[in-house]
């Protein structure tokens, strides 16, 4: 059992997070252009 | 609990390693007896740090994949513009950094950084292994190196995600999958290396390869550099993020970059090995793990009783 995080690590855990999904888009979009582009 | 062959030995071998004294190798011998033989109950039972409980990555290990995290990210950045220079997209973004000779010049420069790390990290792990055989601690088991067991680990794991089997394999301080990221990674390192390099140094390559084959290699590199960065780009967005971030137990983040410590309830589910090892290390983790197992009764009674019943039995009825 984890005990629940304190609020300051909650906040780098989402943000942490919340990076990691927006280069997730930026790795969609990379897919996106290759495909289209050609390489 | 009772203990697998190989679980055994690895706890021998920790033990031996460690020279432990006779005292302590009975705490631990008896604590091991009365573990449950179900670690999900185990892990589901112990009390976890978010942050982590048990050492993990030294300070080195942390900073190599700080150093990696932001050099990847940096040079699929700035790649991508340099590769497709002519697109809608790339054209404000190169002019946003002062033109597409500046992105050239950061990709190149973050390049070398990543170089350094690779080196940095080669160090590392060569004196951590040339300390550990001197000071004979080292157990192959316990690295990062592929073996026949990995493969077992394997199958049994997909068995276990298949309902086919009740409990996941006892898996070492690294388990298979891991291993591959890990190699996954170093070959995409070498292969981005060598492929970079040959575009910004093909008079040496050419000097170093037969002739004949050295627009040949130039070809083949100039299409190995994309492809290996989007491939590495796929691995890191859809399946390190996910293990480290999404998977159930995971979210919202694993501390270990950051803390280099991994949470009890982790190490006992997927690397048991390693935690035998923490129990023979860390003498607070048998008192905290005893005080658990006590407080919510878990402790397996011993069987010997029910045996000799059982024993009685028999012979009362011959």
């Amino acid at each position: 059992m984890i005990r629940p995080m304190t609020f300051w690590q909650k906040v780098i855990a989402y943000t942490s997070l919340f990076f990691v999904l927006i280069c997730t888009v930026f790795g969609i979009f990379a897919i996106y252009v290759i495909l289209k582009e050609g390489s | 609990m009772k203990l697998s062959e190989e679980a055994r030995d690895v706890l021998e071998t920790s033990m031996r390693q460690n020279k432990v004294s006779e005292k302590d190798r009975n705490e631990i011998e008896n604590l091991i007896v009365t573990l449950p033989d179900d670690r999900v109950l185990l892990y589901k039972n112990v009390d976890s740090n978010p942050i982590g409980d048990l050492e993990r990555y030294s300070i080195h290990i942390r900073l190599q994949h700080m150093l990696t995290f932001v050099t990847f990210l940096t040079l699929a950045f700035t790649g991508l513009p340099i590769l497709f220079f002519n697109a809608f997209w790339a054209e404000p973004f190169n002019s946003f950094l002062g033109g597409i000779e500046i992105t050239r010049i950061i990709h190149r420069t973050i390049a070398v950084v990543m170089i350094f790390t690779m080196i940095y990290h080669i160090m590392t792990i060569t004196f951590g292994t040339l300390v550990r055989i001197k000071e004979g601690k080292f157990d192959i088991r316990r690295s990062i190196i592929p073996l026949m067991k990995d493969v077992y680990d394997f199958r049994d794991d997909i068995l276990y995600f298949a309902r086919m089997r009740d409990q996941r394999p006892v898996m070492d301080k690294f388990m298979y999958k891991q291993k591959i990221h890990y190699f996954a990674a170093a070959f995409g390192n070498t292969v981005m290396i060598v492929s970079g390099s040959s575009f910004l140094f093909p008079e040496i390559w050419a000097s170093i390869l037969p002739e004949a084959y050295a627009a040949y290699f130039q070809e083949l590199m100039r299409l190995s550099h994309p492809h290996e960065a989007l491939l590495a780009l796929l691995v890191i967005a859809f399946w390190h993020w996910y293990n480290v971030h999404l998977a159930p137990g995971r979210f919202p983040m694993q501390w270990t970059f950051l803390t280099g410590k991994i949470t009890r309830e982790h190490q006992i589910e997927e690397h048991f090995l390693e935690y035998l090892r923490n129990l023979v290390e860390v003498p607070e983790e048998r008192q905290l793990l005893r005080d658990m197992l006590e407080s919510r009764e878990l402790v397996l009674k011993p069987e010997a009783p029910l045996n000799d019943l059982l024993a009685t039995d028999e012979e009362g009825g011959r």
